[in-house]
């Protein structure tokens, strides 16, 4: 199922101060029906604090959120009757099992536990242990399942794979797709690449508090577009790719060696032409990865359209 | 048991307060069972102590009686003691506990309001006191029970409901600081030392003169400074006692609802 247009997550200007210190600065975005929005960015970029405002836990010292067209201030028991949330760093009480914070989230939630067998199935987790005894993994399964349970239709996470292996990582992908499939919403934060690029439509990347770009995955990665190492035979002139529009030779470990970004403007044809004045001895190019869009964007470079 | 704040609040504490209330029932016994004999070897030592000295533990006249000697012994101290430390840590756990064990994020995604995890809260810190104090006075009637003396009723009842009022003065004062503030310390400190000096002046006034004014400053003296066991609780310290429980609990869910809360 495809996003509808219909916003169900709308942040303008929103600003959150601690202080002399900046959480957010004016982030205004929007996450549609259906979508699955990646916020990526390093620890104490903003993201959590994002979270944490859509949610009414901390409130904005200006801007403003709404979450299905209402207000996280005024109509919080509306809204987070239709979010699963699981937080930043999950910690839940360690004296009780498993089984029993679910009943009691389910209490307070006044919606059956819909999906709880076969979350418990699917990441093979033993409800009946007490938390305390869980390793970090098995109590971020508890977070994830506690989160989705009651299939809700927004779902809120901040780094949800944390502390999980790489096949419950997949597990988790492959969960976001079926969601997504449903037509439920996913906002979610983290600062893993790979995880956002296998599950997210759009990303919003944030460095300081500030929304430095926001896109679709394939457009931000075609954005970074290529890479190309060239060795040649023997020393060219270090100037030999300067006049080229969108090129940047981003290292050089000898005159013979080059490492270059294609990006924007730039053309593959226009590279080759200008290699091919002088012998090459071996061309290897690969397509970027969402990765190097993020570290372009914190390197400060941002790639052009 | 898990069905709403309240009820896994009271269960999440279960364990603590039987052991608070197995404690005071057996103090409450224990002392109940000794009062024939320490109160007539201490009524003739009490006859010959000063009078500003008597005026601090109770006169001869009313040590001799077991609602005299109760009221000194456990009601003006251990007993005391442990419902002031009981009642500051049921208020300290009640919001800032679970705020800063990052339990309260998680908690508050769910939908309600800050104001209903405020209330359940309360509740459980109501009800939590009541079984302590009540095992209190079960032991001391166990004790005369087994003694074959009478203590009054009503004198016991109403000396436990000031004890019950103190603990909600000093509990609510404790978890209001707790939800305004989000700090256990701050939750822990500002009642425990409210308590601490408030003892402090409850024992020298008798003693000083010039500081008898003082006595209205100290939370023991709407507590216990009448003497309810024998006198009966006086209303208007009562209302006191209730009023350091309602404004901070007001003040406290204001400043919650109105704070962003720690991550």
């Amino acid at each position: 199922m495809q996003s509808n247009g219909n916003p169900v997550i709308k942040l303008e200007n929103l600003t959150k101060h601690y202080g002399e210190i900046v959480g957010i600065q004016d982030l205004s975005l929007e996450v549609t029906e259906g979508e699955v929005f990646g916020l990526l960015g390093p620890n104490g970029a903003g993201k959590t604090t994002t979270i944490r405002l859509i949610l009414d836990f901390i409130r904005p010292t200006s801007g403003k959120a709404a979450v299905f067209g209402l207000s996280p201030r005024s109509d919080g028991t509306d809204i987070r009757r239709r979010v699963g949330y699981l937080p930043g760093d999950f910690v839940t009480y360690d004296h009780m099992t498993g089984a029993t914070v679910t009943e009691y989230f389910t209490h307070l939630r006044g919606a059956g536990p819909v999906k709880l067998g076969a979350l418990c199935e699917r990441y093979k987790l033993d409800i009946s242990r007490k938390i305390g005894q869980l390793s970090k993994g098995n109590k971020q399964k508890i977070g994830l399942v506690q989160a989705f349970m009651n299939d809700p239709d927004l779902l809120i996470l901040d780094e949800p794979t944390a502390g999980l292996d790489p096949l419950l990582q997949y597990e988790f992908q492959k969960m976001i797709h079926e969601e997504k499939a449903q037509g439920k919403t996913i906002f979610m934060s983290s600062h893993l690449m790979s995880e956002v690029e296998a599950t997210c439509d759009r990303v919003g990347i944030i460095r300081e508090g500030k929304l430095v770009t926001i896109d679709t995955v394939s457009h931000l990665t075609e954005l970074s577009l290529w890479t190309a190492k060239i060795t040649f035979t023997q020393p060219v002139p270090s100037n030999t790719f300067n006049n080229l529009p969108g090129i940047a030779v981003t290292d050089k470990t000898d005159d013979r060696t080059y490492n270059l970004s294609i990006s924007g403007e730039g053309s593959m044809d226009s590279l080759i032409k200008t290699a091919a004045k002088h012998p090459i001895q071996t061309f290897e190019s690969q397509h970027a990865s969402l990765e190097d869009a993020f570290l372009k964007y914190y390197s400060g470079e941002e790639p052009e359209a | 048991m898990y069905s709403n704040i309240f009820l896994k609040t009271i269960r999440d504490g279960q364990r603590s307060t039987l052991l608070f209330s197995a404690g005071q029932l057996a103090i409450g016994a224990l002392l109940a069972l000794l009062f024939p004999d320490v109160a007539a070897s201490f009524a003739g030592m009490i006859e010959d102590l000063p009078e500003f000295i008597q005026a601090f533990i109770g006169s001869a006249a009313e040590f001799a009686t077991p609602e005299g000697f109760l009221t000194a012994d456990p009601y003006s101290a251990i007993s005391l003691v442990i419902m002031f430390a009981f009642s500051i840590n049921r208020g300290m756990g009640a919001i800032a506990a679970e705020e800063q064990s990052h339990t309260l994020d998680q908690l508050l995604g769910n939908p309600i309001t800050r104001t209903h995890v405020y209330f359940q809260k309360s509740l459980a810190l109501i009800a939590d006191c009541v079984l302590p104090v009540a095992a209190l006075a079960v032991g001391i009637l166990i004790g005369a029970l087994i003694m074959d003396y009478s203590v009054s009723l009503s004198g016991l009842l109403q000396m436990s409901l000031s004890l019950l009022l103190v603990s909600y003065a000093t509990g609510f004062l404790a978890l209001s600081i707790g939800a305004a503030t989000g700090s256990k310390s701050i939750a822990i400190g500002i009642p425990a030392a409210i308590a601490a000096i408030g003892y402090l002046i409850h024992i020298l006034v008798p003693l000083v003169d010039s500081l008898s004014s003082l006595k209205y400053v100290s939370i023991l003296h709407y507590y216990i400074g009448d003497k309810p066991f024998i006198n009966g609780i006086t209303p208007w310290h009562a209302l006191v006692l209730i009023g350091v429980a309602v404004v901070p609990f007001l003040v406290g869910l204001y400043r919650f609802n109105g704070r962003d809360l720690r991550g």
